[in-house]
């Protein structure tokens, strides 16, 4: 009796096993899928120019050339990279803080007007980008903000957009109004209590905000394309743009474009990788909730 | 609750603190939004081509494209390339990254670093991942047809050919699911253990399980990925980067048009197709929050 039991434990075993190994060889399958672009990019950006163009198309390389990287990192690429560093840090730095002010606002006070001032608020979503860009541009130009960095940067300061906003007032909506009551009987006032209360317990949403913010300005080379024509004001995105893929870029060496690739896109890997538990746990604390 | 904290008096008067709080929000949307709208909507009644001032007053841009039968070519395709990339973005956001999701929301070792992997063709800034499509779908010397014929199967022209550019562009952006991804997976991990132990105790198995629970209780990333494929969806820009507005038209969505005429210094017309489009998308989108009885946001709401 004991036995057969044992031999039924081993063969649910060794099934339970074979289904773990399936599961992997399946999600391997999917990775691969995913991979493809990068792998196309690392192997690329390591190879010599000639073997790129070969027929049929090699996807490793024969031989290892990193020539790419050494000519993709030079002077430009320095001063693209201090430039990303400016937008990208004031970026990240002030649309939390922004947002958290407008969150709190939005979920904590009561006041005349507040559904109608976030229906507005929301309403900015459905404003198609592209529509913007001409009229933009005008407003821009008045304020004497054109060719700069600040087209780029001025929006941190003023809550950093609709979407970011949205989810943190989602999520403090649900600190419980007794915590900001102990604080006002023992005299904080409201940004005392932004600071030291919702700043600590909204931490998961403002690390998801940041995140964002990192990830979009990071990527955004469309903004600098229209309101920035001067090369010293260019960011890694807008830079590659005008290096490697606009019109009159084909004479660089192919293996160039994708080194300089590859370096563009190693910081975002890095930041995705550490704060991949956050960026999850602040969707599913913020939650959906429209 | 509500009567007591009156009582007190304490949120009524502070309410100017709730003014100050929001004003650098409502300022922004003032400046950023408002004003270029409402310089976009006079435009939009006009000829303009940016070196001279606005002239020629009317509704000719909000007409034209229906009259002009160049214009009017182009605003139909458009409408229809749009239309068809809507359909598919909101099936794969649905369907096929919700299926992945559950695949992905399994106990296993190793889940995380697979997560990361998924989710890393997003982080492909645009740039880069132009000139790697471009390079993968070239028909000569590209990735795709040595792939294809590894599999013994015939050349594609990808983005070469009219009639091949839209599912090319279709299949690219499966390269994207990672990210609707990344919501289900947070959506799932809201719903209780406690749910799935007592359907199991009534002996449900996984697909009843799946049926009568995990989508029931998804409903709030069901709804908000069906708002945001609309939202995103309606203004796709296609793989300008990489084609511009393809072979014979053939991946002019709504907004590469605007785009287009906003490049030819018709802004008037310009203009004019944006606010149509904002008008549809928040036509689409109010109309999805009154029929949204059916999403359940669970008891904390």
């Amino acid at each position: 009796m004991d036995a057969v039991n044992l031999r039924r434990h081993r063969a649910h075993k060794i099934l339970r096993r074979a289904i773990v190994i399936i599961r992997h060889f399946i999600l391997c399958l999917l990775a691969l899928f995913f991979l493809l672009p990068i792998l196309v990019l690392f192997t690329r950006s390591v190879m010599d120019p000639s073997e790129i163009y070969a027929v049929p198309t090699h996807l490793f390389p024969s031989r290892l050339n990193f020539s790419g990287y050494t000519q993709a990192f030079d002077a430009q690429i320095l001063s693209y990279l201090l430039n990303t560093i400016i937008v990208v840090g004031v970026n990240t730095v002030f649309v939390p803080l922004t947002c958290l002010m407008c969150g709190y606002g939005f979920a904590k006070v009561r006041f005349p007007g507040r559904g109608l001032c976030f229906s507005l608020l929301l309403s900015t979503i459905m404003i198609p980008g592209i529509a913007m860009q001409i009229p933009l541009y005008i407003v821009y130009y008045h304020l004497g903000l054109t060719d700069s960095l600040w087209p780029l940067m001025i929006t941190a300061f003023f809550g950093g957009g609709a979407m970011s906003i949205f989810f943190m007032r989602q999520y403090l909506k649900g600190i419980p109004d007794s915590i900001l009551e102990a604080a006002r009987v023992d005299g904080a006032n409201a940004f005392v209590i932004m600071f030291r209360i919702m700043l600590p317990l909204a931490r998961p949403v403002v690390v998801l905000t940041a995140v964002n913010v990192f990830i979009g300005q990071y990527n955004d080379y469309g903004t600098a394309l229209i309101y920035i024509w001067n090369e010293k004001y260019y960011t890694l995105a807008v830079g590659l743009y005008y290096k490697y893929l606009a019109p009159g870029a084909e004479s660089i060496d192919v293996n160039v474009q994708y080194a300089a690739g590859v370096l563009v896109m190693l910081p975002m890997v890095v930041i995705f990788a550490l704060f991949q538990k956050q960026l999850i746990n602040g969707i599913v604390t913020s939650g959906m909730k429209l | 609750m509500q009567p007591s904290l009156k009582k007190k008096g304490l949120f009524k008067s502070g309410a100017w603190i709730g003014y100050v709080l929001i004003a650098p929000c409502m300022i922004g949307i003032l400046i950023f939004n408002f004003i270029p709208m409402g310089i976009s909507l006079f435009y939009s009644f006009s000829t303009y081509d940016i070196i001279h001032p606005p002239r020629n007053f009317g509704v000719h841009n909000y007409t034209n494209v229906f009259t002009n039968v160049i214009l009017r070519d182009k605003f139909f395709k458009s409408i229809l390339h749009t239309g068809e990339y809507l359909l598919f973005s909101i099936a794969i956001g649905l369907f096929l990254s919700f299926l992945l999701a559950l695949f992905l929301n399994q106990k296993l070792k190793g889940m995380a670093a697979y997560r990361v992997v998924y989710y890393l063709p997003n982080l492909l800034p645009p740039v880069c991942s132009a000139i790697v499509w471009a390079d993968i779908t070239d028909p000569l010397y590209g990735l795709g047809n040595a792939v294809l014929q590894w599999f013994g199967l015939p050349n594609y022209s990808f983005y070469a050919d009219p009639s091949t550019a839209m599912p090319t562009f279709l299949i690219m952006s499966l390269w994207g699911l990672g990210s609707g991804l990344m919501l289900w997976i947070a959506q799932f991990q809201n719903i209780p253990d406690a749910l799935y132990e007592a359907a199991e105790l009534e002996g449900a198995n996984a697909f009843v399980k799946c049926v009568k629970i995990t989508v029931p209780m998804s409903t709030p990333t069901i709804f908000y990925t069906l708002i945001n494929s609309i939202i995103a969806g309606l203004q796709v820009f296609g793989p300008y980067l990489i084609t511009g507005a393809g072979p014979d038209d053939s991946l002019l969505f709504f907004v590469t048009n605007i785009y287009i005429n906003h490049r030819q210094f018709n802004m008037g017309l310009a203009c004019a197709l944006s606010w149509m489009l904002f008008v549809a998308i928040a036509l689409l989108t109010l109309l999805l929050f009154r029929k949204s009885k059916w999403v359940f946001y669970g008891e904390d709401m």
